[in-house]
């Protein structure tokens, strides 16, 4: 342990020079991908310490200073309580961005989960565990997911709830079809001659094969997800005042429309911002695993 | 091909048996007590008994639901609490509202979207390529009751050149009602100005969902159209000496028309839940203002009741796509 300790850094110090230098090297060859995924990292940052980017209050009344327009010192406006609009835009980071990160999350996990069993299964199971995610794909999944959200009272839980209902089944289909093709290989074949556990051979021999395309299929959800989470925020079915959520904040300033404008544009603007950012950043990684497996 | 439909219509009824029961689910189970929700904020124990015994609440969930499938089944889907009206009836009178919204969109949708993608197509690296592919990569990031709002805030409060929403202006009368669309029935009446006022207020509820929707579509005949150009028969039909026009209108057109259907089918979808965010921005008296008022005013009778109307519109849909693939392209109806 400690003779693994010393010799560490030894050993690193060419490795991260190397490293450090491929970093120039790839922001030269692929711009995209470094400029899009540093973007993503601020984002994540601040949507967990949002008060290192705003040190106003986001909570309260100062009714002197209400529907002001954007100044230096309040560089989005303030909202009808006098709150600064941008301070709420950047606290609103965690709880939009959150329930967008947690929704693509759980869908992914049990979609994956549930594709890879239908798929190593075959036969009968395979034909019904793709009946079910059929089904789930062939109604008007929003509409439905209003439907649960609602009856499940509304709140930030309840959206995570009802769009995760809705996107598993998308990531079990893509999942199942990549099992499919993984499993006819030679490796699959040896290690169960082995006696490896199906599971083993599941999390082993399989899924790994399957990241790459996840990777990016997950990323552009991301942003995906954050426009629903968003949008039933909106109709009043996701979080409740005073939280700075995004889809409230934009219906809270629909009301002001005629006169002050920045209040609901500056929230819309942080929604596309941060869906291209997660857009742009899958099709990156996306264009960099294609050149790799090439 | 009888036994292709017989399969996909028993395909619906499946699916359209899979919503009941989730909205079943959603409506007896879900909530902590129905009938205490019913009920309302401190009504006593046995308020709450006694409405539960209206309600049915006491009896076996398999009894339950049978009852709520016959209802489904017979179109009675309970009534709104908000509006006291029942539900069906409801939907009769917002129904026509939303159908013209969505049909003249999906017009003027198909339409840009054939128009853009073959221009893009056609003159690959120019300026409406670039433009085509700007629009593809933004439009999907922004949030449509967004977009909405900017449409407002800009040709509303900023120019004064467009209404900020409803379906007509606040002194106008509607016109007879013949078809329900205010365009058609304003003609119909002869009535000019009305018609104009009609067309106005369209503009920007329409604008709305053509962009939501135009990125997906203009990516798709793009793609479609740039696919077929390097096949065969495009250079056999070229060099048979027919014209370029005759080329691209007869035999590439016809054959990009598939994909496109099943992805606009697809589409639509998406366009049922987009009309509750543009309808609830613009108060366009629809179903989708409709929904969106439910929701607000907590009263779940019309949503689980929309819920299972628009799953049986879009399965029926999806029927009538999967029915009309082999009628469009011959080469289906031998796999």
């Amino acid at each position: 342990m400690t003779a693994a300790e010393q010799s560490a850094p030894a050993l690193n110090t060419p490795a991260v020079s190397k490293r450090s230098r491929s970093a120039i090297g790839s922001l030269r060859k692929r711009p995209m991908l470094v400029v899009s995924g540093l973007l993503a990292i601020v984002l994540l940052i601040a949507a967990v310490f949002p008060s290192l980017f705003s040190d106003q209050p986001t909570t309260g009344l100062f009714m002197r200073q209400a529907l002001e327009s954007p100044s230096w010192h309040h560089p989005f406006g303030t909202d009808e309580a006098g709150r600064d609009v941008f301070s709420r835009v950047i606290h609103g980071i965690r709880y939009s961005l959150g329930m967008a990160l947690a929704i693509v999350a759980i869908g992914a996990v049990v979609g994956t989960l549930f594709g890879a069993v239908s798929g190593i299964a075959g036969g009968r199971v395979d034909e019904l565990m793709m009946r079910v995610v059929d089904i789930f794909l062939a109604f008007p999944t929003f509409v439905l997911a209003m439907a649960v959200a609602a009856a499940a009272g509304r709140g930030m839980k309840s959206v995570v709830i009802a769009l995760s209902i809705i996107w598993w089944p998308s990531y079990a289909r893509m999942i199942r079809g990549m099992v499919l093709g993984i499993k006819e290989n030679v490796w699959v074949e040896s290690a169960r001659s082995v006696g490896a556990t199906t599971p083993r051979i599941i999390f082993r021999h399989i899924l790994p094969f399957t990241s790459s395309q996840l990777n990016v299929r997950v990323t552009v959800d991301i942003g995906y997800a954050l426009v629903a989470v968003t949008s039933l925020s909106f109709i009043g079915l996701g979080a409740q005042k005073p939280t700075p959520e995004w889809g409230l904040l934009i219906a809270d300033g629909r009301q002001y429309v005629t006169s002050a404008w920045w209040y609901p544009i500056f929230p819309g603007i942080a929604i596309y911002v941060s869906t291209l950012i997660f857009s742009l950043l899958g099709d990156a990684i996306a264009e960099r695993s294609s050149s790799v497996h090439r | 091909m009888a036994a292709f439909i017989v399969r996909r219509a028993l395909w619906a009824l499946l699916v359209i048996w899979a919503v009941s029961l989730i909205t079943f689910s959603l409506s007896h189970i879900v909530p902590a007590d129905p009938a205490a929700f019913a009920a309302g904020l401190g009504a006593t124990k046995s308020q709450i008994e006694s409405i539960r015994e209206e309600m049915g609440l006491n009896r076996p969930l398999v009894v339950q639901y049978v009852d709520y499938a016959s209802g489904i089944a017979r179109l009675d889907l309970g009534d709104s609490i908000r509006t006291r009206h029942s539900v069906m009836d409801d939907v009769r009178k917002f129904l026509p509202a939303t159908l013209e919204l969505i049909v003249v969109s999906f017009l003027i949708y198909l339409l840009l979207s054939c128009l853009f993608g073959l221009l893009a197509a056609l003159n690959p690296r120019s300026a409406i390529d670039l433009l085509v592919r700007i629009t593809v990569i933004s439009g999907s990031a922004i949030p449509v009751f967004w977009l909405a709002i900017v449409l407002q805030l800009v040709f509303y409060s900023q120019l004064g050149w467009l209404p900020i929403g409803g379906r007509i202006g606040v002194h106008d009368s509607p016109p007879p009602s013949v078809t329900g669309f205010y365009t058609i029935d304003s003609l119909l009446d002869g009535d000019l100005g009305l018609f104009k006022t009609v067309a106005v207020h369209l503009i920007l509820p329409v604008t709305t969902i053509v962009l939501s929707l135009l990125a997906v579509g203009t990516r798709l005949v793009r793609a479609t159209v740039l696919e077929e150009l390097q096949k065969p028969y495009v250079r056999v039909a070229a060099s048979k000496g027919l014209s370029e026009r005759r080329v691209l209108f007869v035999h590439v057109v016809r054959n990009t028309l598939n994909p496109i259907i099943t992805v606009t089918s697809i589409q639509l979808a998406y366009l049922f839940a987009w009309t509750i965010l543009v309808e609830a921005v613009f108060s366009w008296p629809g179903i989708g203002l409709y929904a969106y008022n439910s929701f607000q005013a907590v009263d779940y009778n019309p949503i689980m009741a929309l819920a299972i109307l628009l799953s049986v519109a879009f399965v029926l849909i999806n029927l009538v796509t999967d029915i009309l693939y082999p009628l469009i392209d011959p080469r289906i109806k031998r796999s």
